[in-house]
């Protein structure tokens, strides 16, 4: 019979075999064709008793462990749920979980890598859009607990528009993300997540477009919407380094066609900032150096 | 440096704090002394779970309770966890911190779930030397807990309850009794519970957990999803007449119930250790 492996020999094994996508038996099986085991009897290891044989104990650790990171996944992505069917979203953890197992402490983390790998994967041909509308349920997940930021209100922006238009550091909030989604997605998430049925749901909406979706958290409330290219143009400027209203206005100028009145120009500018300050996701940055800083 | 002249605290009776009771704990004053959540829940950058937690901790006292330490681990332990498990504990000054006797991860993979360990004397080795270093690193003496088990290795070669009173004397550390997990591993290997109680080094125990399980036939499984069971109210007023007065609470984290259920629960555990310790030694 097989010695009993030293410490990190059990944990490697049993690792192997808690793992292996078609259960202990055939996952020990495998090992014993790749002459990792002497044979596939694994009772060197854990001893059969008088209810379980070696192998059905193991596999209660193996149940556990795809039962409890598929449950986490369904929590996460409910309205991918929806759209695959528990069967489907079943067989699409098997393989996430083969291709991504979990190199993170927390089971928060569990499935950020979701979206990337159904880009490559069969069922997004099958449903089209499909790693877009995870990645806008991944996004609703991420703000969730980002980091927090004092927004500023509408009287503060103002204030700082009349006082100093073009020092102002205006930034996004931590707890928001900008995508570029398919266009069908924002519907079909409205649909599903109204519990509307799969074939039902899947009628919504163009595809093939895209368009420019923000995510942000206003209090402990998740959001979403669509973006018009402008504000797209904006928020991109405020996340990646910040901006200050004086910069914000000229984006928004280079956005407009070259003949828009100036009044034109100045209702959107306004309209955005009634947004953004409504929806809590403009933030002041201390840390940035405005271009116009200096200047005059 | 650990400090083994800390004391520990009877915090009383209390539960573990889960997101369906956030609005009745924070609405007014519960029956409950104290609270304990999952530490890598609110180890995130902030949102509603941190605000929770530091409103809650205003008013009762905290304990972090780990599920990734993975002290049996053979993996290098991992120091950003440790930090951020660091920088938690200062920021809620819990009662204090505490994990499982166990693995969850190895080739930097994680289980998410209580691996068991072969008892043996290199592990007990090991798990010292590594609860040394966690000790170190957090700057503080934490508590192990007794995980169920669903196997027993070919190679253990230590019974559990010597193996964990020796951890926690080596490594001059606290113990988490959980009962429970006591009543589910000694039916699933057939072994005597109120041996494994009457062996665990009282002085160590910092406190005890209660819990439901799930009997699926052929063996029982640690679930956190029902009431807590006859034998194991029996169990814990043996433990309390043992023990004496430590800080208990009741694990309840499937088909969670309302408030007034777990409320309900919290108190029957204070009155079987007000029972049992009015009746005398074990």
């Amino acid at each position: 019979m097989q010695r009993f492996p030293d410490l990190r020999g059990v944990e490697e094994l049993l690792w192997k075999l808690i793992t292996a996508p078609e259960g202990v038996v055939r996952g020990a099986a495998e090992l014993h064709r790749e002459g990792a085991l002497e044979s596939e009897d694994l009772s060197f290891l854990v001893p059969p008793n008088d209810r379980l044989g070696s192998a059905e104990q193991l596999d209660i650790y193996a149940d556990m462990y795809f039962h409890r990171l598929r449950d986490c996944l369904a929590e996460d992505f409910p309205v991918l749920v929806a759209r695959l069917g528990s069967a489907r979203f079943h067989n699409l953890v098997t393989d996430y979980l083969l291709a991504h197992p979990s190199t993170h402490f927390s089971l928060r983390e569990l499935g950020r890598a979701l979206p990337g790998f159904l880009d490559s994967h069969a069922l997004e041909r099958e449903f089209p859009a499909l790693a877009d509308l995870a990645r806008l349920e991944w996004a609703r997940i991420d703000v969730f607990d980002d980091a927090d930021a004092p927004p500023l209100s509408r009287e503060a922006v103002l204030e700082l528009g009349a006082s100093e238009p073009e020092r102002s550091g205006l930034g996004l909030i931590p707890a928001a993300r900008l995508l570029r989604l398919d266009a069908s997605v924002l519907p079909l998430w409205k649909r599903l997540d109204a519990g509307e049925s799969e074939e039902a749901a899947s009628a919504a909406g163009p595809r093939g477009e895209t368009s420019a979706v923000r995510v942000w958290r206003k209090g402990f409330a998740i959001y979403h919407r669509s973006m018009q290219p402008d504000e797209e143009r904006c928020l991109e400027a405020l996340a990646s380094g910040g901006a200050s209203l004086a910069e914000l206005g000229e984006l928004l100028a280079g956005a407009e066609p070259p003949d828009a009145a100036e009044t034109q120009l100045a209702r959107r500018f306004v309209a955005l900032l009634d947004l953004w300050s409504q929806d809590e996701i403009l933030t002041l940055r201390t840390d940035r150096n405005p271009r116009h800083a200096d200047a005059g | 440096m650990a400090d083994s002249m800390v004391i520990v605290p009877d915090l009383g009776h209390g539960v573990g704090l889960r997101r369906e009771h956030f609005d009745r704990v924070l609405s007014d004053r519960t029956g409950v002394d104290w609270f304990e959540v999952i530490s890598e829940n609110y180890m995130v950058k902030g949102g509603r779970p941190l605000q929770i937690l530091e409103r809650v901790r205003r008013d009762y006292p905290l304990v972090l309770h780990g599920v990734s330490l993975s002290i049996g681990s053979t993996d290098p332990l991992d120091r950003g966890y440790l930090d951020r498990l660091r920088d938690l504990a200062a920021r809620i000054e819990p009662a204090w911190v505490s994990d499982h006797l166990c693995w969850t991860s190895i080739g930097g993979h994680n289980s998410h779930d209580l691996l068991p360990l072969p008892y043996t004397e290199e592990t007990l080795e090991h798990v010292v030397s590594r609860l040394g270093a966690v000790q170190d690193h957090l700057g503080r003496r934490i508590a192990l807990e007794n995980a169920s088990t669903y196997l027993r290795f070919a190679g253990s070669s230590i019974p559990e309850w010597e193996f964990l009173g020796e951890v926690a004397h080596r490594a001059d550390c606290g113990i988490l009794l959980d009962v429970n997990n006591v009543f589910v591993s000694a039916v699933n290997h057939g072994f005597d519970p109120e041996k494994y109680l009457a062996a665990v080094p009282a002085e160590r125990v910092w406190e005890i957990h209660l819990a439901g399980h799930t009997d699926r036939g052929s063996h029982l499984l640690d679930t956190h999803g029902t009431r807590v069971c006859d034998e194991v109210w029996e169990l814990y007023r043996f433990a309390s007449r043992r023990i004496g007065a430590v800080a208990s609470l009741v694990e309840w984290d499937e088909n969670i119930p309302d408030w007034d259920t777990l409320e309900a629960e919290s108190a029957r555990a204070r009155h079987a250790q007000r029972q049992a310790l009015s009746t005398g030694a074990a």
